[in-house]
């Protein structure tokens, strides 16, 4: 009830901002600066205080190479790594194996960044990164690995389920759904698809790895249509698709608590029960918040970023608005097309600028988060796996083993942790199949985010933790300040 | 009057004799003992389980529900089920008893070779007899973008054709071994893929060259991008990328048994194997858009390879690849994979470990791999009849079992009855797009867990029912088509159509579970809706129809349990003389439908 005077007593505010801002773009300001200002100052007041604090896992399906977009700085020593890795890409980044032409992409395509003694560059695309770098709210984690195979499918399943032991045709709960367990909060899939790492532990056994449950997940795969169909009213006359929709409103009303968890069909009888218990409620809460424009215009194919995920960026913007509606404590989102094998330049920089550029998904949903809610988030990001240390004869990368995993937020501590980049990798440059190794498990870096949104949940969330490997020196607790 | 009957006896005279043509042409099956059905493993069902939804079980699962009339599927209930299960499941082009001409049809689409190619062809011409209404026919000619999924959804639904054929042409290149028209594929490039792979199959090959066969195409070739990888001066200027997946995806070979000799030996010798294969033109317009291989030995690494412990000879990429085929099929991983693999893409998904060795067990005990063979035996076994077995649907296989199932003739089809549009735009599903790339289609388990999918469907079906609820189907400026439920529903001794009657073969005809799932509460609000065409809450208690019901307000049969029991034995006017009469018959069968197709249970099948 106090939400609900809330919004009301807040709702002529809104309408009167959003009419301004409308006014303002019809004398021809457009969508830009002010008027994001203008729309951010308004939408500030539109956030509810969040349950608690929220990790958002962004997925990178395909194994991303992070060494393309935070490659060392080059160097013409001989020997030097920063010389032998550049020769070994130089395919990869689409240039000539040429000192020349070696340097002049660095400059051109990098801006450089260090940590301690190690010095790298950030792609120039990724202004938003570089920016989020400059104000500590990066880590970058080395040397991280999941499934030690390097097949998509079983890796992906690694680290959706946060286990590293887990085989390739195993079943279970996934990392952000144990952690929404523990903190008695809600895991939302903002995907088309909900990934298995949303997935639940079964409530009646929440120790075994190898059962799920769905009863804390949320899909929110288009926040912005997200109930279903109802007649309301009574006895007056029907057309007949009302009709067959008060049958059906009354059919799954009746229906509630008469179908066997264990039954096939309760997943399904489960969404309608949740459609309409949050559905209506999350319509009603958005109908008076505006997109911001920004993300607005991401959501359209001929849009300035990927639509698939920019209507994720749309929809993590109204979850978190609706978030004490949700409790939603994890979130999850996926980006998909990694898998460079071929001319690894064209494919994949255009998606680290739709992610990380000033223009790109996250930049823009920066802008429009007030900053108490960015203080409360947390971004984890990582794929299945990294990829070889040398190019392919096809101008891409073949599949690898270790890799970065990126923490952002405003609450981690930046820097770089781990080796970046270890001296023993130039003596394997030109085996077969040169690979990053992998030093830290999964289990220390996701323990970590999970500890930081549920004090003590890590444990929970991955048991195996204590015994899992992690690189000498690396102190997961440290990634937060 | 005496000009329409002319006209109705016309039509049944070219069905009845395009039938017995079609049965004439139909395969010679064979003798099912001498085709050997079942395999050890795979113990089939007794003729006492193999009953009418037995055989509609398997019409879900492998033939998109296909379009077999009733007393069709009495008869391959009476039969004892290695002889139904021929007649079923085959790889010709036609099978007129899966896929019989509708009452109304003419089956012209029977005259076709019925190769993807020869429909897309058909149904973008301007041929004498092609039904496909010109606005549309663009669709389906062959460098149109839209030309494989356009073609590959109406093949799938249409009357006259073999929809097992489409299902499984369907696992093989959305699935299996998934190509992706987004990643660059051509339309050209996968038609044919398409069609080549059915004609491996149709000809009986083993299944290791089915795979071998599509692994040396030009959509293969163009989506892993090996048509550029050359061999030099003792340098492969290549990817891994195909080198990996033709042993994981194509044959289930991982190499855990030693990862260093698979990474180091095998994928490093089969991307040196995969060189010297660029793409052709030949028929489409230019070679980026070809859809064939110039395999050559210059850029080809000529030389012997060790790959999967063996030594692989071949002049070329394509003598290559047939030779690790039929390494691979030997293969460990491969024989337990592969049957994991096929029957997990195609039918259960629940597939425990015990389930699991059973089928490892069949599959290993093949030969000669053959997939028909493998597909019959488990179709019939006792395993795919269990209680334990879980498909569920998605968003195509319900798209289609929707079409088939609730479709009743082709020319509803030639008007969009399904508008294709929504499966695209609103569910945002595309055959030939599939979800996962290489990893293949959106799985059911994916559709099920969707809330979003869910959500679609529901709406689909409370807000745009009228494309099941109107008993005309309009298209562009032709005439409006009747529906005909009153040539497929059934009749009571008396002639006349009873609620109750029609309501369950509805609820089978769309669902398949034997009525495992038609408890009190469906029935009420079936019965309601097809008795009123109003809901039951409207009907029991009109001044709150709102009220709610539980199945505990049926049990002691008292009040809501007699009027619903009541309602079931009123008529349903489907074939009278008057038209408004008649229109709203059809227009609460149409409801009821909406209502069957978003209940839970249009989601997912059982095995029993």
């Amino acid at each position: 009830m106090h939400r609900s005077r809330k919004i009301t007593t807040d709702m002529g505010r809104r309408r009167f901002l959003r009419g301004a801002l409308a006014s303002a773009l019809c004398v021809g300001c457009g969508p830009g600066n002010w008027a994001q200002a203008k729309w951010a100052q308004a939408a500030a007041g539109s956030f509810p205080a969040l349950p608690g604090r929220v990790l958002v896992n962004l997925f990178l399906a395909g194994g991303p190479d992070f060494r393309h977009l935070l490659p060392p700085a080059y160097s013409p020593k001989p020997g030097s790594y920063g010389r032998v890795f550049w020769r070994h890409r130089a395919r990869a980044f689409g240039i000539g194996d040429t000192e020349a032409a070696l340097q002049r992409h660095w400059n051109t395509h990098f801006t450089p960044a260090s940590s301690g003694a190690t010095r790298f560059g950030i792609m120039k695309s990724c202004g938003w990164l570089a920016s989020q770098w400059r104000q500590g709210n990066v880590a970058i984690v080395c040397n991280t690995f999941g499934s030690d195979s390097r097949d998509h499918h079983h890796g992906i399943l690694v680290m959706d389920l946060g286990d590293i032991h887990a085989g390739k045709l195993d079943q279970g709960s996934g990392w952000g759904g144990r952690l929404a367990y523990a903190t008695d909060a809600n895991a939302v899939a903002l995907t088309n698809t909900p990934r298995p790492f949303a997935f639940g532990p079964d409530p009646a056994a929440p120790g075994d790895p190898r059962r799920n449950s769905q009863d804390r997940l949320i899909v929110a795969a288009d926040t912005r249509n997200i109930a279903l169909h109802t007649v309301h009213g009574g006895a007056d006359w029907r057309s007949p698709d009302e009709y067959v929709t008060r049958a059906l409103q009354s059919y799954y009303r009746g229906m509630a608590g008469q179908v066997d968890e264990r039954s096939p069909y309760f997943r399904l009888f489960e969404h309608e029960r949740k459609l309409r218990e949050f559905g209506e409620a999350i319509d009603a809460r958005l109908a008076d918040i505006p997109v911001p424009p920004e993300l607005q215009e991401i959501t359209h194919w001929e849009g300035p970023v990927r639509a698939d995920f920019g209507i994720q960026a749309r929809n993590l913007y109204d979850a978190l608005v609706c978030a004490d509606l949700l409790n939603m404590r994890v979130a999850s989102m996926s980006f998909e097309g990694w898998d460079s094998h071929d001319k690894q330049a064209e494919s994949i920089e255009p998606m680290y600028a739709d992610l990380f550029g000033h223009n790109g998904a996250l930049a823009r949903l920066y802008r429009a988060l007030p900053d108490p809610v960015k203080r409360q988030m947390l971004f984890v990001i990582a794929g299945e796996f990294g990829r070889q240390l040398k190019d392919n004869g096809g101008n891409g990368t073949d599949h690898g083993f270790g890799n970065v995993v990126l923490l952002i937020g405003p609450s981690v501590r930046g820097g770089v942790y781990g080796d970046m980049f270890p001296e023993s990798e130039l003596a394997r440059m030109d085996d077969p199949s040169p690979d990053i190794d992998g030093r830290t498990a999964l289990d220390h870096v996701f323990g970590a985010a999970s500890d930081w949104v549920g004090p003590g949940s890590g444990g929970f969330v991955f048991p195996d933790r204590a015994s899992a490997p992690l690189e000498p020196g690396v102190e997961p607790r440290r990634f937060f300040g | 009057m005496r000009i329409a009957r002319h006209r109705s006896g016309s039509l049944r005279f070219t069905t009845s004799v395009i039938v017995c043509l079609m049965l004439l042409w139909a395969p010679v099956q064979g003798n099912p003992v001498a085709n050997g059905i079942s395999l050890p493993g795979l113990p089939a069902v007794s003729d006492a389980a193999w009953d009418n939804t037995a055989v509609r079980k398997v019409l879900h699962a492998f033939a998109y529900g296909g379009q077999a009339r009733d007393a069709q599927i009495r008869d391959w209930a009476r039969m004892p089920p290695a002889r139904a299960i021929v007649e079923i499941l085959s790889f010709e082009p036609h099978n007129p008893k899966l896929s019989p001409p509708g009452v109304s049809d003419e089956a012209r689409e029977f005259l076709l070779p019925g190769t993807l190619r020869s429909l897309s062809d058909y149904w973008a011409s301007d041929r004498p007899g092609n039904r496909m209404p010109p606005g549309r026919r663009y669709l389906f000619r062959v460098d149109e973008w839209n030309a494989p999924r356009s073609t590959w959804l109406h093949a799938a639904r249409m009357r006259g054709l073999n929809p097992f054929r489409e299902r499984i042409g369907f696992f093989e290149t959305n699935v299996h071994m998934a190509v992706n028209l987004a990643a660059g594929v051509t339309t050209w490039q996968m038609i044919r893929y398409y069609d080549d792979i059915l004609a491996a199959l149709r000809a009986g090959k083993p299944y290791e060259e089915v795979i071998a066969v599509a692994a040396a195409s030009a959509a293969v070739a163009r989506q892993y991008g090996h048509e550029e990888n050359w061999f030099y001066d003792g340098e492969c200027y290549c990817n891994e990328d195909f080198a990996r997946e033709i042993h994981q995806l194509f044959f289930g070979i991982l190499g855990t048994d030693d990862p260093d000799y698979h990474e180091q030996v095998t994928i490093k010798n089969t991307a040196a194997a995969l060189t010297g294969m660029p793409i052709v033109a030949r028929e489409a317009p230019y070679d980026w858009a070809g859809a064939y291989v110039d395999f050559r030995s210059e850029g080809h690494h000529s030389r012997p390879l060790e790959i999967l412990g063996t030594t692989i000879r071949g002049a070329t990429a394509r003598e290559k690849i047939h030779a690790i085929a039929k390494v691979a099929i030997e293969h460990e991983e491969s024989l337990d994979n592969l049957p994991v693999i096929i029957i997990g893409g195609l039918a259960d998904d629940n597939l425990t470990p015990a389930k699991r060795e059973r089928l490892r067990r069949a599959w290993r005990a093949m030969g000669h791999k053959s997939l028909l063979r493998f597909l019959r035996a488990y179709a019939i076994s006792t395993m795919f009849h269990s209680e334990d077995r879980v498909k569920y649907h998605n968003s195509i296989e319900r798209h289609l079992i929707t079409a088939n199932r609730a479709g009743l003739s082709n020319p509803e089809h030639f008007r969009d009855l399904m508008e294709n549009w929504r499966l695209e735009w609103v569910e945002g599903v595309r055959p030939f797009e599939p979800a996962h790339d290489v990893f293949g289609a959106q799985t059911g388990p994916e559709a099920a867990n969707s809330a979003q999918v869910f959500r679609l469907n529901y709406n689909d079906m409370t807000q745009s029912g009228w494309r099941f609820s109107s008993p005309l189907i309009y298209y562009e400026d032709r005439r409006p088509l009747e529906r005909n439920w009153g040539s497929y529903a059934p009749r009571m001794s008396g002639g006349r159509f009873q609620v109750d009657a029609v309501a369950e073969w509805l609820w089978q005809r769309l669902l398949a579970d034997g009525l495992k799932n038609y408890g009190d509460l469906e029935r009420a609000q079936l019965h309601a809706l097809l008795a009123t065409g109003k809901d039951f809450g409207a009907v029991a208690f009109p001044s709150t129809p709102n009220r709610p019901m539980t199945p505990a307000d049926f049990a002691d049969g008292g009040g809501p349990a007699d009027l619903a029991h009541r309602l079931g034995k009123r008529s349903l006017a489907l074939q009278s003389a008057d038209e408004e009469t008649r229109h709203e018959a059809k227009r609460r069968v149409g409801q009821a439908v909406n209502f069957i197709l978003a209940t839970p249970y249009a989601f997912a099948q059982e095995g029993r």
